[in-house]
């Protein structure tokens, strides 16, 4: 296994490692209550001393196989949530149908359309065709953003 | 009796007819799509079943989850490339069978072994979960609560790959589940002031994000292009007689192996597949054909798979407890749509229940009616490239989410969900564990608070109740099994070596 993947897996054990902490303060902070009156903190606590215990375990004993990550396309993929997170966030402000085209005709250049303008008409058909699907035959409520587009 | 009749007159009714067979097509069409499995199809369109009724709603989600079953072999056969996880062992003898020129005698016999699986599922979850469910009636928040650790177990046990990691997503499903209003205090709970935390984490946006976007994000920078489809020529779809003679066996064993293994937590039916294939491997006089296009490859693995998918069902709609992560999914449409599945679901909603399991053996027989004949359709179907059909995942997740709540939160949760979701998943963390334990925590709690005041704060009752009892006994062994087992041979090696030396 390479370094690069043992510290990623490292990390993420850790990082986890942390929610637990997090959430253990939390519930004690709550309260574990006594057996006869229980508190709200108290399967909680139980839950994250389970995922700090075996976070520490991950990071002790980790043996993933090479083949079961890939390491191509790290770029691509990084391109890919990055377009996703812009789409959450702009959902509301630009509403369904800009939002849609955009990352549509984006996520199909990440994932190999070869041609933008190709992308963009697969987009907008998309986008909009899914619009009428969902808002004018399914009587779904979509953004529609501050230019009302 | 009765209640089949019920479940008939429920299931043949013109609109859960169309639902059924809406169901079981999309099931079809999201086995044979590579990268979009039954989890993720399902968490894609619960949104969509909220404005039909429970009963509407539940037939169309398990028409999705059999209909994938269907059509998972299909790529299997023709493009070596199957279309979810539990047609993977099919690749082996089917492609063997197609390059061979019998590709349509290996998806007839798919075809047909899944029928009969999923009939006979069918047939034996209409008989057993009426008593269990009954049974299950004698059970107080003690014995609920150790039954539901007994399931969690099973799931740490049976999962793939590293059950420590399994057990850190059990922990993190555990603690996302508990967000939110305490149920007894109505303090809130890991809610960091944030009002969008208040009525908890959804679940349908956390697992639209684990299934939907993970797996885009996973296929990002993948191949250009679609799958290459091998067979030209599908050929007769028929088995000989000398081919139903060999297959008879596999499907008839397949079926109860499947049943038998989709019972349990975690089992499922990729884990019953890989089981069915490897008991007729050993089975076989000439198991050397294994792997070369031997028909029992298919047979066999395909009624497994089918049979669990069936045999599913019986802790969700009996015990209220989900057995894998697809059934996870419906217990929470159920539940969304004001219906708890468990022991009181016969008496209480019996067009439910009877209509579901009525649901799936008409399903079952609109699937072998439709499939043989559309097979060279699904093969067209099959060479739909994810380059295009990615973003249309995103598209209708989006939608999807965004329309449980009108909400742009729920929206964040998802696409948050789908890239910690993939960072897990590339470092090999299997999300089912996570989608079981963030289910049935709530429920967990409660039966785990109550059983304490019942108790009157004594722990003991909680180990010495008989049902109860049982149960750790059985968790325990589930746990510690491979371990000990693992002491006890190491131990046996110690002294073999030693005797040898001497």
């Amino acid at each position: 296994m390479s370094r690069s993947r043992l510290a990623g897996i490292n990390w993420a054990a850790v990082a986890l490692a942390g929610v637990g902490v997090v959430a253990a303060v939390e519930s004690l902070r709550l309260g574990i209550g006594r057996p006869v009156e229980p508190g709200p903190g108290l399967l909680p606590l139980a839950a994250a001393a389970v995922l700090v215990g075996s976070c520490a375990a991950v990071v002790a004993r980790d043996r993933v196989p090479d083949e079961a990550v890939r390491e191509v396309g790290r770029a691509e993929r990084l391109a890919a949530s990055l377009v996703l997170l812009c789409a959450a966030l702009a959902l509301e402000p630009l509403g369904y149908r800009v939002t849609m085209l955009s990352t549509v005709t984006l996520l199909a250049r990440v994932l190999g359309v070869r041609r933008w303008l190709v992308a963009a008409a697969f987009g907008a058909v998309a986008a909009f065709g899914s619009d009428v699907l969902f808002s004018d035959l399914l009587g779904m409520a979509l953004p529609r953003g501050s230019w009302r587009l | 009796m009765e209640g089949l009749l019920l479940g008939f007159q429920v299931a043949l009714s013109a609109g859960n007819l169309l639902y059924c067979l809406l169901g079981a097509l999309l099931g079809v069409l999201v086995g044979i799509l590579p990268g979009l499995g039954p989890a993720a199809s399902i968490a894609i369109l619960l949104p969509a079943t909220f404005t039909l009724g429970p009963s509407s709603a539940i037939i169309m989600l398990a028409g999705i989850y059999y209909g994938a079953m269907y059509g998972g072999s299909t790529t299997s056969i023709l493009v070596r490339l199957p279309g979810e996880a539990a047609s993977v062992v099919t690749c082996l003898d089917g492609y063997e069978m197609a390059r061979q020129g019998r590709a349509g005698v290996a998806l007839g016999i798919a075809a047909i072994g899944s029928f009969v699986a999923g009939t006979l599922g069918v047939v034996a979850l209409g008989l057993l979960a009426p008593p269990l469910a009954a049974l299950v009636l004698l059970f107080g928040p003690i014995e609920y609560f150790a039954l539901m650790l007994l399931g969690v177990c099973l799931v740490l046990g049976l999962a793939q790959g590293s059950r420590v990691k399994a057990a850190v997503m059990a922990a993190l499903g555990f603690l996302l589940g508990l967000v939110g209003l305490d149920p007894v205090t109505g303090e809130q709970r890991f809610t960091f002031g944030i009002p969008a935390l208040i009525d908890g984490i959804g679940f349908v946006p956390v697992a639209m994000g684990l299934f939907g976007i993970a797996e885009v994000l996973a296929h990002a920078a993948g191949a250009a292009g679609g799958p290459e489809v091998v067979a030209s020529r599908i050929g007769r779809l028929l088995p000989d007689r000398q081919e139903r003679a060999r297959a008879r066996g596999p499907i008839l064993r397949g079926s109860l192996l499947g049943f038998l293994v989709g019972l349990l937590p975690g089992g499922g039916a990729v884990l019953s597949s890989f089981l069915s294939y490897a008991l007729e491997k050993r089975l076989a006089p000439d198991s050397e054909r294994f792997g070369r296009g031997a028909i029992e490859g298919v047979a066999g693995p395909e009624a497994a798979n089918n049979a669990a998918a069936s045999a599913s069902f019986i802790p969700m709609l009996a015990m209220g407890i989900p057995s894998n992560a697809v059934v996870a999914l419906m217990l929470a449409a159920l539940m969304i749509h004001g219906v708890t599945p468990g022991p009181l679901l016969v008496s209480q909603h019996p067009d439910i229940f009877w209509g579901v399991i009525a649901s799936m053996y008409v399903g079952n027989a609109i699937l072998l009616v439709l499939s043989l004949p559309l097979i060279t359709l699904f093969v067209q179907i099959a060479r739909v490239p994810y380059r295009l059909l990615g973003p249309l995942v995103v598209l209708f997740s989006m939608a999807g989410a965004y329309s449980l709540n009108n909400d742009p939160s729920d929206v964040l949760i998802m696409v948050l969900a789908g890239v910690v979701g993939f960072v897990l998943r590339s470092f090999a963390f299997d999300p089912a564990p996570f989608v079981l334990t963030m289910v049935i925590a709530p429920m967990m709690e409660i039966a785990l608070r109550q059983g304490l005041v019942v108790a009157r704060g004594d722990l003991s009752q909680f180990f010495g109740r008989p049902l109860a009892a049982l149960m750790w006994l059985a968790s325990a062994a589930v746990l510690l099994g491979p371990a000990v087992g693992r002491i006890v041979r190491s131990a046996r090696a110690d002294r073999r070596a030693s005797d040898g030396a001497r």
